[in-house]
């Protein structure tokens, strides 16, 4: 075995506020994977698509998991699919799609890999159908380098697969993963659109439609316009000849942010919002759209993300329950339209899930905010952060690369649980990213 | 047709492996670690439906343990090829290398491949096979680093030579690339002069290559750089701290 199997790299989170150089491997042979010494600190990363530091950190050892990302086994009889944590979304539909099998928890990027799916517990297109991401694991396998592999599931170590369903990588490695597979709908989906006056309209829209995907995009730009949006409804549809393969250009955290300065602002933010709600308002119903196209929106619609340039952007998810929904609607538009924010967009999705170790989860109603930097920008965070306290929602730790140890003690539902856990399960501390180093579980 | 794969769990080799795989050619893939090789064997099998069959063998040791290999081509249909993208580098390879390490670079990158293809030369000559082999542009010229991995790899091309020599004419294809940076693990860690290619294209330009004979360099460019470091005075090559 070649000895030279580290180096040194710059990490970018996605949304480009934050990069460090660290030590990076990328094991390819499960003797990689093992070899580095047991006591070194370390991260596993996936496709580096968080918004968060949650797959590097300061005198982290990087281990890239996307070699080992090899099908082992499909049980017709069951529709499992035993896979390596270094898969890809596309992959796997890629691989499905063809033999009329589905998988329906798909979060927006094509090249997340699953791995990274259990560590942040993701949600797709309707949460409030299909629950999130873990509710489709079976079992897991982890690596972790003081206690070697260990098998775990809802029935054989159920704590430390809770624990590491929402974990972030701090549990271990996962190195293969047990899904389970429906069988594909129907060929294709019919997308409509509806055009809403603000987001508590979406709301009531979002409630009524029993649909198969269902969300909503909204102009977020402070101004009497504040809200008007889009609510996209999808269904099954069996009128299309599926294409199985999706083509894109794959976009990564440094490609994103070629760009040396951020095009959005007050101005352009509106004019481009301004065009989606007029296309949305002519392009009201769009009968066959690929289940590829729909799932993952931002493959071929990169200029959004790589506009905010290297200044990147900063988005912010938190889920808020049914009852408090609509008051916080009505705080959060009269925030921005009083602080004149720097938001771009926002959208809503109704949630159901099971809240696991750091994962947001739990049922009501997701909210996403995206903002162009500038000076204004974390000051107008942070009296969201007070809002979310005050409405007592949970925040998206791998979409918000902010959030303090304070603020998270009140808004991550399981973080006491999970740190008690995770400082008795691994006394050393031997995961660490800069995640962990910021809420305290390092 | 089956093909054998030395070196079949990383880097070039399982970029083959899912090439010629996606080609609907059986596999037997080789390597040290049966975990790698089988996680491959059944990756390939569920995507592809092809039969593969993953064999431990550490290249290292000597006698090479063939009734394993043999055993399994049993289940296989005839072999059609053998793939040598097996190799190993070191950063400690420099000239007074140790006597241990010395031994160990030249099995890896020549012996054993040799005494592979000494062992499956009457079978593929019967099949009609073909035999590909994989060196280095470092062989271009002796330099200080890599000193005992580029003279396995200039010994394993001179057999190649002769292999060819001995092939013509009795129905074997035989191949050998010069290769230049490729994005595996083995130059993970090393500061590259140049982009380094993608394992699945260089796959690729074998497998349309397979039944053709002679030395390829892949990527082509590398052919230049090759012959200019061949070529330069001796005043400037040893001042290069490459
Ligand atoms: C354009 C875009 C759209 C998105 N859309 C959605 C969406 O719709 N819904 C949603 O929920 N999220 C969405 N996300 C966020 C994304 O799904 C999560 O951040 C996800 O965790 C990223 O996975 P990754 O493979 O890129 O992993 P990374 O970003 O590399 O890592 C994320 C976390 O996973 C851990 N991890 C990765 N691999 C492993 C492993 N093998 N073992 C253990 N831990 C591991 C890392 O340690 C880290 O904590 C989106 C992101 C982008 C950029
Ligand atoms: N990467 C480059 O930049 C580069 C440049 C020029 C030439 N090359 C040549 O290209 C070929 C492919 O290299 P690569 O980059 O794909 O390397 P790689 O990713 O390190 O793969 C090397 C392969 O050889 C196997 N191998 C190594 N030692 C072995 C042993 N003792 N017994 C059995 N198998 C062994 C490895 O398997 P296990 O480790 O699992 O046993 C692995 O499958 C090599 O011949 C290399 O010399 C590479």
């Amino acid at each position: 075995m070649s000895s030279g199997l580290v180096r040194e790299t710059r990490f970018t989170t996605f949304d480009g506020t934050l990069s460090l150089t660290t030590a990076h491997q990328r094991p390819d042979r499960f003797c990689h994977l093992e070899s580095p010494d047991p006591t070194r600190h370390r991260i596993p990363r996936g496709g580096g698509y968080a918004y968060s530091a949650a797959s590097f950190g300061e005198s982290s050892l990087v281990q890239d998991l996307t070699c080992f990302n090899r099908f082992l086994a499909f049980d017709a009889a069951t529709l499992t699919l035993k896979l390596e944590a270094g898969v890809r979304l596309i992959e796997l539909m890629e691989w499905a799609l063809p033999r009329n099998l589905y998988f329906p928890v798909l979060p927006g990027y094509p090249l997340i890999t699953l791995g990274g799916c259990v560590a942040a517990d993701v949600h797709g297109k309707n949460p409030y159908k299909d629950g999130t991401f873990s509710d489709w694991v079976k079992q897991l396998t982890l690596f972790h380098p003081q206690k070697g592999y260990i098998t775990c599931s809802a029935t054989e170590h159920p704590e430390l697969f809770a624990m590491t369903c929402g974990g972030y990588g701090l549990t271990g490695v996962i190195t293969t993963l047990t899904l389970q597979l429906t069988e594909l709908p129907a060929p294709a989906l019919t997308l409509s659109r509806y055009s809403v006056a603000n987001p508590a309209a979406a709301v009531d829209t979002l409630s009524t439609h029993g649909t198969d995907i269902a969300y909503s995009w909204h102009d977020a730009t402070p101004g009497a316009h504040f809200g008007r949006g889009i609510v996209f409804s999808g269904r099954w549809s069996q009128c299309l000849k599926q294409p199985a393969s999706l083509k894109f250009r794959p976009m990564t955290a440094t490609s994103r942010a070629r760009l040396p300065f951020s095009a959005w602002n007050g101005v352009t933010a509106r004019i481009a919002n301004a065009a989606v709600l007029l296309h949305g308002r002519y392009k009201h119903d769009n009968p066959e759209t690929g289940v590829l196209d729909t799932a993952f929106p931002f493959a071929s619609n990169v200029y959004f993300h790589k506009l905010f340039g290297r200044p990147g952007l900063r988005e912010t998810q938190f889920l808020v329950s049914e009852v408090n929904i609509g008051a916080c609607l009505e705080a959060v538009q009269k925030l921005i339209c009083d602080t004149r924010a720097p938001t771009m967009m926002l959208s809503l999705k109704r949630f159901r899930g099971r809240q696991t170790a750091l994962s947001m989860s739990g049922t009501g109603w997701l909210l996403a905010l995206d903002c162009y930097r500038n000076e204004r920008t974390d000051a107008f965070l942070g009296q969201l952060d007070e809002l979310l306290l005050a409405m007592g929602g949970q925040v998206n730790l791998s979409k918000d690369s902010r959030v303090s140890q304070d603020i998270a003690a009140h808004t991550v539902a399981g973080l006491a649980e999970f740190k008690r856990y995770l400082f008795a399960y691994d006394r050393e501390r031997i995961m660490r990213s800069e995640l962990s180093d910021r809420l305290g579980l390092s | 047709m089956t093909y054998i794969i030395i070196g079949g769990s990383s880097g070039l080799g399982r970029a083959l492996a899912e090439k010629f795989a996606a080609q609907g050619c059986e596999l037997v893939l080789v390597s040290r670690d049966a975990r790698d090789t089988g996680a491959l064997a059944a990756d390939l099998t569920i995507r592809h439906g092809v039969a593969v069959t993953p064999v431990a063998m550490d290249l290292a040791g000597s006698p090479l343990p063939f009734d394993a290999l043999d055993s399994v081509l049993g289940n296989h249909a005839p072999l059609k090829g053998l793939l040598l993208p097996a190799g190993v580098n070191d950063d400690a390879d420099k000239v007074g290398l140790s006597a241990e390490k010395l031994a160990f670079l030249s099995r890896v990158n020549y012996l054993a491949p040799c005494e592979l293809l000494n062992h499956y030369l009457p079978l593929l000559e019967k099949n009609s096979g073909v035999i590909i082999g994989f060196g280095s542009v470092a062989t271009a010229r002796g330099r200080s680093r890599n000193a005992a991995y580029a003279a396995a790899k200039n010994a394993l091309a001179s057999y190649f030579q002769s292999l060819a020599h001995y092939a013509a004419g009795r129905g074997i294809s035989c191949q050998y690339y010069v290769l230049g940076y490729l994005d595996t693990n083995l130059a993970f860690s090393q500061t590259l002069l140049f982009p380094s290619a993608s394992p699945g294209r260089v796959a690729d330009a074998v497998y349309r290559n397979r039944f053709r004979n002679g030395r390829f360099f892949l990527p082509r460019p590398w052919y230049i750089l090759y012959r200019i470091v061949q070529l330069l005075p001796w005043a400037v090559f040893r001042r290069l701290t490459f």
